[in-house]
């Protein structure tokens, strides 16, 4: 060296220094494609909640950056406890697109799914888990696999592949940490992209359940058309545990002067209940037309429910005429919660408990025995389903009938202020918690001398 | 909720532990068809420990009366609670089902 600063170097110093800037831009280049990998990773880990599309996405890019000939994603089904193809790429990957599964243990996959260890299978024909059963059945040859599972908080949800790279090189253990730092990141994506299906699954659900509410709630008489001088008044409401329920009432004209009224409780809750409850109502509004009495309505709706009965359902039901000039009650009791009749003049309560026999829909052959009264003026019956006494409060109390006397017995003017006051306590009674069970209230007063 | 099948050929008897409603009845229903397929002669549910039954318990004992029925088998309820009982009365089901203090008399009753 001399004093100028020049710098002189021997041609072997040379070529060893360009060797190491060439290895140095090796690791360099070799870097930059993994940070730009991480890039490219992340943009398609956090780019769509749709899951066929991620997986879509995944697969493209494993094979890109593997460099491999083919690729599938197998996601685990909790059901059946088989890994399903969901989507596989490559010359035989629409063979084996949901329609392939295999079970856990079986082959690569099927043990990295049951261990969740990633593996490195450098040469297939030399690892016993191997099954090649798939190549054979698609003519797909399979050399080399990288094959990493997707867990998430130990929750396992499948399984990726890459198999053979395309310049017919083997599969490395650096190829392998590449790609289990992508499958991890994979697992939290897919976990995300089917907690997203479920949530859109869940509110298609509740909107259909919104529509059967409203078509439901359309079954029952909103209002009872009265006229002035009509000696009788009714109220009544209904108010599903659910978007749906199993209670209904009705109230029909049978002819001039007769009225025939109904309150009743389907076994169950929810979406079957409410079926029943649909058909039955139709039903008994063309039965009680035909038949002479109660007593022959219950019969024939009986012998109807219990031959078209399904998983042994059933309803408790009160059926009753009323004849509006005399105010004489017939009615039939099939199981239901005996109403309470309250007399204003005397300020009387009684349990109305005639008339009782089993539920609809159990039994062939039945009779049903009707019971009869006439009403007084200013008295009033009460009819509800068991939802109201099954509401609790937070301590576990439940609201009892001699709280519904109270309010009966209380001041109000008309069924709805009735109808207003019962809910309203119930509602206090439980507070913060949620209805268990359908509340149906129907209230009748009877004005006439 | 906890069922518990002992059964030879001709008898059958499922004991039941804890509330039975909506959610827990398909297990007691799981037990109860798998008998009826069996045409079992004489099936006796034993209720000692429910303290609750929903109707959708009760449709499912209904379920078994009517698909023993149809074999003309027995199926018969033991132990009532006093809770369960009174849904079973309220509702008129002890003119229903054939109701026994104990699972011995249940088993031991010629079938009516």
């Amino acid at each position: 060296m001399g004093n100028s600063g020049e710098i002189f170097m021997t041609k072997d110093s040379l070529q060893k220094t360009v060797e190491n800037l060439k290895q140095e831009i090796q690791v360099f280049k070799h870097q930059t494609d993994f940070f730009s990998n991480l890039i490219d990773m992340s943009v398609i880990l956090t780019s769509t909640f749709d899951l066929d599309v991620l997986i879509r996405r995944v697969l493209e890019f494993s094979q890109r950056v593997m460099f491999s000939e083919a690729s599938s994603v197998m996601l685990y089904n909790e059901e059946s406890r088989l890994l399903e193809c969901r989507r596989a790429l490559g010359k035989a990957g629409k063979k084996l697109e949901r329609s392939f599964t295999l079970e856990l243990g079986k082959g690569i996959a099927g043990w990295v799914a049951q261990s969740q260890k990633s593996v490195v299978v450098p040469d297939v024909t030399k690892d016993k888990r191997f099954y090649s059963g798939v190549d054979k059945k698609t003519g797909f040859v399979t050399k080399s696999i990288l094959c990493a599972p997707l867990v998430v908080q130990n929750k396992m949800l499948g399984v990726v592949e890459v198999i053979n790279r395309k310049d017919g090189k083997k599969f490395t253990e650096e190829d392998l940490r590449l790609f289990e730092t992508f499958c991890r990141g994979v697992a939290v994506s897919v976990q995300n992209a089917q907690m997203h299906q479920r949530l859109l699954k869940n509110q298609k659900v509740e909107q259909q359940l919104e529509m059967a509410s409203a078509i439901q709630q359309g079954f029952l008489p909103r209002s009872f058309s009265q006229k002035e001088d009509d000696k009788y008044e009714i109220a009544a409401i209904n108010l599903p545990a659910s978007m749906v329920g199993g209670d209904l009432y009705d109230c029909v004209e049978l002819r001039p002067g007769l009225l025939g009224l109904t309150i009743g409780d389907v076994s169950g809750k929810g979406m079957p209940a409410a079926l029943y409850m649909a058909r039955l109502i139709s039903d008994f509004r063309f039965q009680a037309h035909q038949a002479e009495n109660p007593g022959q309505t219950m019969m024939i709706l009986n012998q109807m429910l219990t031959e078209r009965s399904q998983r042994g359902m059933f309803v408790t039901m009160i059926y009753l005429t009323l004849d509006t000039h005399h105010g004489e009650l017939r009615y039939v009791n099939s199981g239901h919660i005996p109403p309470i009749l309250y007399h204003r003049s005397t300020n009387e309560l009684v349990r109305l408990d005639g008339g009782r026999g089993i539920p609809l829909g159990i039994k062939h052959q039945v009779e049903f025995e009707e019971a009869s009264l006439y009403l007084r003026r200013g008295d009033t019956l009460v009819f509800f389903s068991d939802g109201i006494l099954d509401a609790k409060n937070r301590k576990g109390e439940r609201f009892t009938v001699e709280k519904m006397e109270e309010i009966i017995h209380g001041s109000w003017l008309t069924p709805g202020d009735l109808v207003t006051q019962l809910v309203e306590a119930v509602t206090r009674h439980a507070g913060e918690e949620s209805q268990f069970d359908d509340i149906t209230i129907m209230v009748l007063t009877w004005r006439s001398k | 909720m906890q069922v518990i099948v002992q059964h030879d050929k001709n008898t059958a008897v499922i004991s039941i532990s804890g509330d039975v409603d909506l959610y827990s009845s398909p297990e007691m229903r799981k037990a109860i068809t798998q008998l009826s397929k069996k045409k079992v002669p004489l099936i006796v549910v034993n209720l000692k420990d429910v303290d609750y039954m929903d109707s959708s318990g009760v449709a499912t004992l209904v379920e078994g009366l009517q698909l023993t029925g149809k074999y003309k088998g027995c199926f018969r309820i033991a132990c009532l609670k006093p809770t369960v009982w009174e849904v079973f009365e309220l509702a008129r089901l002890d003119r229903v089902f054939e109701i026994y203090e104990t699972e011995e008399k249940a088993l031991k009753v010629s079938p009516l």
